[in-house]
């Protein structure tokens, strides 16, 4: 079913991109990772311009992030306080991210900047997923280091702050940083920053992890909601059709993901999402070097 | 049907004919005429919208060739050009190319440069090259035939613009007829259609007609929501989205 979509200002067979949404959200709902970041690559391959693939891709992580964010919301497994520093963090980062998007789009270099963003990101993702979900099958555990209450380089830095929920004292520098960091990923390539947000949360600031979880999505349904607006307020960047079709998709998907994930083997799968990570990188990639068949690129000014 | 709606406008011209008949008896002192009709004054464009296609036809008081004119109002491109850099294509340069319009359908009944001579063509705005050179650039470049060409290109690829040669019908050198072919992507506003008769190189008469080409319905409405009210557009499809999801999500836990 084709669709012109009133913002992208192009033909799109609508049914194929809420067909995305399952797939990425089946992913999604069966490796608990979220999908944001093979969602914006899907729509740039299909002949999306780059930054309504971004801002589009932004905006449909706030539907498809509601439901688990309310859910962790009621099981008290956000942490507030760390939420409202990060959010301070990505704010700003969203902003200054959606800035820079203006500019390099006026210029014309936003979509080669985030073929490169991507090609980095993925890659470094997916190959160490691979790594790690090859790891798990072969039933090597990763011998984790014995986590003593040492003080760290983290406790040594200044502006220390209570966490009650999570349970520690630890400076609000990090998390700040971090949350620009998320914030500006977000702008520029449409992501959600899990990817980031996780790790960090768990292994430097050693928070818990059902509330790493909790928090990490709470935060992350805000700077996308944040991002989303920007992007549609400053750059015209967020299709309705195309955020309301990947929605649907992915929220059915994940739900099927879940339920189908619950009762497979968690290592194999991960192996999954980390080859399709690593071929979106790789195609990525290719487009980069493969010569264009128009060396022109002629596009409607409106 | 839409055989049907021809052959319903060539009874129309074929009943006009007699009233034209003498006029053309009389073609020292009557001055030459075309008459224009459409199958449409007016294209909606909605988001199902796949292109078009607009029957023309008309009558002719002399006999002679049939240029059909589609002319959208001017618009601009952003044209990029792609580099090498290593291994890598790289975007260079960035050229916007306004004040030129954005689709021009060209059909005629035999081909153009037979019927018209050149300088005929670029003042009635028929060749896609002179209009290029019209064109505004920004920035000003030195090398501009290669990015006319790639616009001309760009737009012949997209059939944005069209030069269709013997595409128009004529009968009994009276009556002729033509489609043509609206693309799924075209701007907005008021197009120009316009019917030239022409005769040893000579326009002997010509008659002009516009079209609107409107977005109508959600779609317009969205478009122009989007366009004018871009905050409260992207308050107000984020605030969606998340009860959507929300809403969606709630219902589907439930049911499992």
């Amino acid at each position: 079913m084709d669709l012109y979509l009133p913002i992208a200002h192009m033909d799109i067979n609508i049914a194929m991109i809420v067909g995305f949404g399952l797939i990425v959200g089946f992913l999604s709902g069966l490796t608990g990772v979220g999908g944001g970041f093979l969602i914006t690559p899907l729509l740039i391959f299909v002949g999306v311009p780059p930054l309504i693939a971004v801002g589009t891709g932004a905006a449909q992580i706030v539907g498809a992030s509601a439901v688990g964010s309310y859910a962790h919301w009621r099981l008290g497994n956000v942490d507030m306080r760390m939420a409202i520093v990060l959010l301070i963090g990505s704010w700003t980062g969203g902003l200054l991210g959606v800035h820079v998007a203006k500019i390099l789009e006026q210029s014309g270099h936003f979509g080669l900047v985030v073929s490169f963003l991507y090609v980095g990101l993925l890659g470094f993702i997916g190959i160490s997923m691979l790594i790690e979900a090859l790891m798990a099958v072969r039933g090597q555990k990763k011998s984790k280091p014995v986590q003593e209450k040492k003080t760290s380089w983290v406790d040594r830095l200044p502006w220390q702050m209570d966490f009650p929920v999570s349970g520690l004292r630890t400076t609000i520098l990090l998390p700040l940083g971090m949350g620009i960091a998320v914030g500006v990923l977000t702008a520029l390539m449409g992501v959600g920053g899990g990817f980031v947000m996780v790790p960090i949360m768990l292994y430097v600031l050693k928070m818990p992890t059902k509330v790493v979880v909790g928090t990490s999505l709470f935060q992350l349904l805000f700077t996308t909601a944040e991002v989303g607006i920007l992007q549609a307020g400053m750059n015209h960047a967020v299709d309705p059709y195309l955020a309301l079709a990947l929605v649907i998709g992915s929220i059915f998907g994940t739900q099927f993901g879940a339920r189908l994930g619950a009762r497979m083997p968690g290592e194999q799968l991960r192996l999954v999402l980390a080859l399709v990570v690593v071929a979106v990188a790789v195609k990525m990639g290719l487009g980069l070097v493969i010569p264009p068949e128009h060396v022109f690129q002629v596009t409607q000014v409106l | 049907m839409q055989k049907k709606v021809l052959q319903i406008c060539l009874l129309a011209c074929a009943l006009l004919l007699p009233a034209m008949v003498p006029m053309a008896a009389q073609a020292s002192v009557q001055a030459p005429n075309v008459v224009l009709g459409t199958g449409t004054d007016k294209v909606d464009v909605t988001s199902r919208f796949r292109g078009r296609d607009i029957l023309v036809f008309g009558a002719l008081s002399h006999s002679g060739e049939v240029i059909v004119v589609l002319r959208s109002p001017d618009s601009a491109v952003a044209v990029t050009r792609k580099t090498q850099m290593g291994p890598i294509w790289i975007t260079g340069k960035k050229v916007t190319v306004s004040q030129f319009p954005g689709v021009l359908l060209i059909n005629s009944s035999a081909s153009l440069d037979k019927i018209l001579p050149a300088a005929g063509r670029n003042a009635l705005g028929l060749d896609p090259r002179g209009i290029l050179e019209k064109a505004k650039y920004e920035p000003e470049l030195r090398d501009k035939a290669a990015w006319e060409s790639a616009v001309i290109a760009a737009k012949e690829r997209q059939g944005t613009y069209q030069v269709r040669s013997e595409s128009v019908t004529i009968q009994d050198g009276r009556l002729f007829s033509t489609h043509l072919h609206l693309p799924a992507s075209l701007p907005l506003g008021t197009y120009e259609l316009g019917v030239y008769l022409v005769n040893h190189g000579k326009i002997l008469a010509q008659s002009q007609q516009k079209i609107d080409v409107q977005q109508v319905g959600l779609e317009e409405w969205i478009a122009d929501y989007a366009e004018h009210q871009p905050w409260l557009y992207g308050v107000v499809l984020t605030l969606f989205l998340a009860f959507l999801g929300l809403g969606l999500g709630i219902v589907m836990q439930r049911k499992s």
